[in-house]
């Protein structure tokens, strides 16, 4: 039944000997990632997710370490691979195979490498296959769906981390090639309020700062895009002293960027102010092209925290310009035809995973604390999510953040049975309709 | 007289040059006194010959082991040029990661002539592989490459330099070896 015919591989990584540091670094996160330790005190004992095989596709670095023991902890088997060819930390990877769990990732995949990764993940020891998928940004679903259909009925449920990913799995809902029961991870209010804006507010300018060591006081920056990811850039940048300007397509976001008191304009605008430092967060493409390169000041920073590499037109740059110098690895400084240079980091691929350290431990908590409840929800709960699209309910949502406050000293008011009735609302929640925006 | 001459040309006797009043003593008849049997003219000329042919035959034993040195240490330059520049090939080499001492790196080649280090073996790729293998190699902690295939040799060399480095003086080790 498996098409390759190969043997298993029990993991492939760039060093093994860096474990015992990944374990360290795994220690300090689990501290930092009060969501996923509960998970683990609550269900540790019950293991909610005995049988599951979680095949998982997200980046391999050291908080994913700590979803991936939880999800061990509650009772699953699991097998990894990374979502980005350059974000994983090959120390996290190493800890991950030395505590004996498959892991296929490292840091500098080819594209074919990478997709060879994930498909080492697709089969478990005793040629037995997936039957969950964890996934951020669509890769591993639509392999399964593409090139694995016979293994689609085994497969309990589809918990989907980002963006670009959930709009894979509503694109294939309405081509009426979805297959699996799917939760929608990445709209769950704890995870695109807090990793997407506050995960971004501080690994943006830390990896811009590692690549560069720019000052970013004074300078003019363009943030392209003003959802989460946007605001959030904006504001770290804005934090640091910089003049931000904003380009949206949306009027919603544009006025909400103008609210802020940002200067909303286009690109080609933004480069004749004289910009010098641009930050792709669309998801989208081509929103920095070959003449906005031949335009902009010379020396100017390129880099991208949207998901794909396509936002910057990096083939252009390598099609046309008079030199590429490599400054150090994913800091490439490109000589054009007018003399000029740009600066572009991570290769267009996200910054913050290429330059620095992606995001901090505690805001991933919120994330993976709804991915193991997701995982939770379709396991244990077959047949009752219709193949589709699903968001996690209200409730378990509230409760990922009400796992976040004792860390941080948050001292939570009660509804008086009084106040509960005035309000019509449960004194434990769910506090908020579905369709309350935050 | 260069070695060649000495070897090809005739040799001519030379002669102590004559005196004819030797000490200030007139020779009655110098021709008479000095003069030379043609037989023993040869024998000398023979002599000188044969002399000649033996410091030819030594020199050329001599220079022989030189030749012979020379030639090794040309052919060692070569090689170790060859290998520096193989290994420069080799580290700019097409390379997503950063590699390290150790490990074994799996050279192929695009379709576009591009060549790149993979992680994956041509074993581990199975018939998914890709792209055309092109080989094996570990970078050693000195940052030079061993291809696959002398990667025994190479263990069979460090097994002796290690023998070297824990032996107190290379004496012991050669009398070692004699018992």
């Amino acid at each position: 039944m498996f098409s390759k015919g190969l043997e298993y591989i029990p993991n492939v990584l760039a060093d093994i000997n860096l474990a015992d540091f990944g374990r360290k670094e795994i220690i300090m996160a689990e501290k930092e990632m009060p969501g996923l330790m509960s998970l683990r005190k609550k269900y540790g004992e019950t293991k909610p997710l005995k049988g599951a095989r979680v095949a998982g596709c997200l980046h391999m670095t050291i908080q994913t370490a700590v979803l991936i023991e939880t999800l061990i902890e509650l009772g699953a088997e699991v097998q990894w691979s990374s979502c980005n060819i350059f974000s994983t930390q090959d120390h996290a990877a190493a800890a991950i195979a030395k505590a004996g769990i498959p892991v296929y990732a490292w840091k500098g995949e080819t594209d074919e490498e990478y997709i060879w990764c994930i498909e080492q993940t697709i089969i478990f020891p005793d040629n037995k296959p997936l039957n969950m998928i964890l996934d951020d940004g669509g890769d591993l679903t639509n392999l399964v769906h593409e090139k694995y259909t016979h293994l689609l009925p085994g497969i309990k449920g589809i918990s989907e981390e980002t963006t670009t990913g959930v709009h894979n799995l509503f694109k294939m809902m309405r081509e009426g090639k979805l297959k699996v029961p799917s939760f929608n991870v990445n709209d769950s209010v704890t995870k695109s309020k807090f990793d997407n804006l506050y995960g971004c507010r501080e690994s943006l300018t830390d990896g811009i700062k590692r690549a560069t060591d720019i000052m970013l006081a004074g300078k003019t920056c363009v943030v392209a895009g003003y959802g989460d990811v946007g605001k959030g850039s904006a504001q770290s940048l804005r934090a640091f002293g910089a003049r931000v300007l904003i380009t949206e397509i949306d009027p919603i976001n544009a006025l909400q960027a103008a609210c802020e008191g940002y200067q909303v304009t286009t690109m080609e605008d933004a480069i004749k102010q004289g910009a010098s430092i641009f930050v792709t967060t669309t998801g989208c493409r081509d929103i920095i092209t070959g003449d906005h390169f031949n335009t902009m000041r010379d020396d100017s920073i390129v880099c991208n925290i949207g998901h794909f590499d396509i936002e910057i037109d990096v083939k252009w740059l390598d099609e046309n310009c008079v030199e590429k110098v490599n400054i150090k690895p994913q800091v490439d400084r490109y000589l054009l035809k007018s003399g000029n240079h740009v600066i572009l980091l991570a290769e267009g691929r996200l910054v913050n995973l290429g330059c620095a350290m992606g995001h901090p431990s505690f805001v991933m908590s919120n994330s993976f604390t709804n991915q193991v409840l997701a995982q939770i929800e379709l396991w244990t709960k077959p047949g009752q999510y219709a193949i589709g699209v699903h968001f996690l309910p209200k409730k378990l949502d509230e409760e990922v953040a009400s796992l976040h406050l004792e860390h941080l000293g948050v001292k939570l008011t009660k509804l008086t049975a009084v106040q509960s009735e005035y309000l019509g609302l449960p004194a434990d929640g769910p506090y908020k309709p579905e369709h309350y925006r935050y | 007289m260069s070695l060649t001459t000495l070897q090809d040309a005739k040799p001519t006797v030379q002669l102590v040059e004559t005196e004819s009043a030797p000490g200030g003593h007139q020779l009655v008849n110098p021709y008479r006194t000095n003069k030379v049997d043609k037989m023993d003219l040869v024998t000398m000329a023979e002599e000188i010959q044969k002399a000649d042919s033996f410091v030819h035959a030594n020199v050329s034993n001599k220079l022989q082991v030189i030749a012979e040195q020379v030639r090794f240490l040309q052919e060692q330059a070569r090689k170790v040029l060859q290998e520096a520049k193989d290994n420069a090939d080799l580290h700019h080499v097409a390379c997503n990661m950063v590699k390290k001492p150790g490990s074994l790196y799996h050279l192929y080649q695009r379709p576009s002539g591009q060549r790149y280090f993979s992680m994956l073996s041509p074993k581990e790729w199975g018939a998914s592989c890709p792209h055309e293998y092109l080989g094996t190699y570990r970078l050693e902690a000195d940052r030079s490459w061993t291809p696959a295939d002398k990667l025994e040799e190479k263990a069979i060399d460090q097994q002796m330099i290690n023998k070297i480095l824990t032996c107190s003086n290379t004496l012991s080790i050669t009398m070692d070896e004699k018992q």
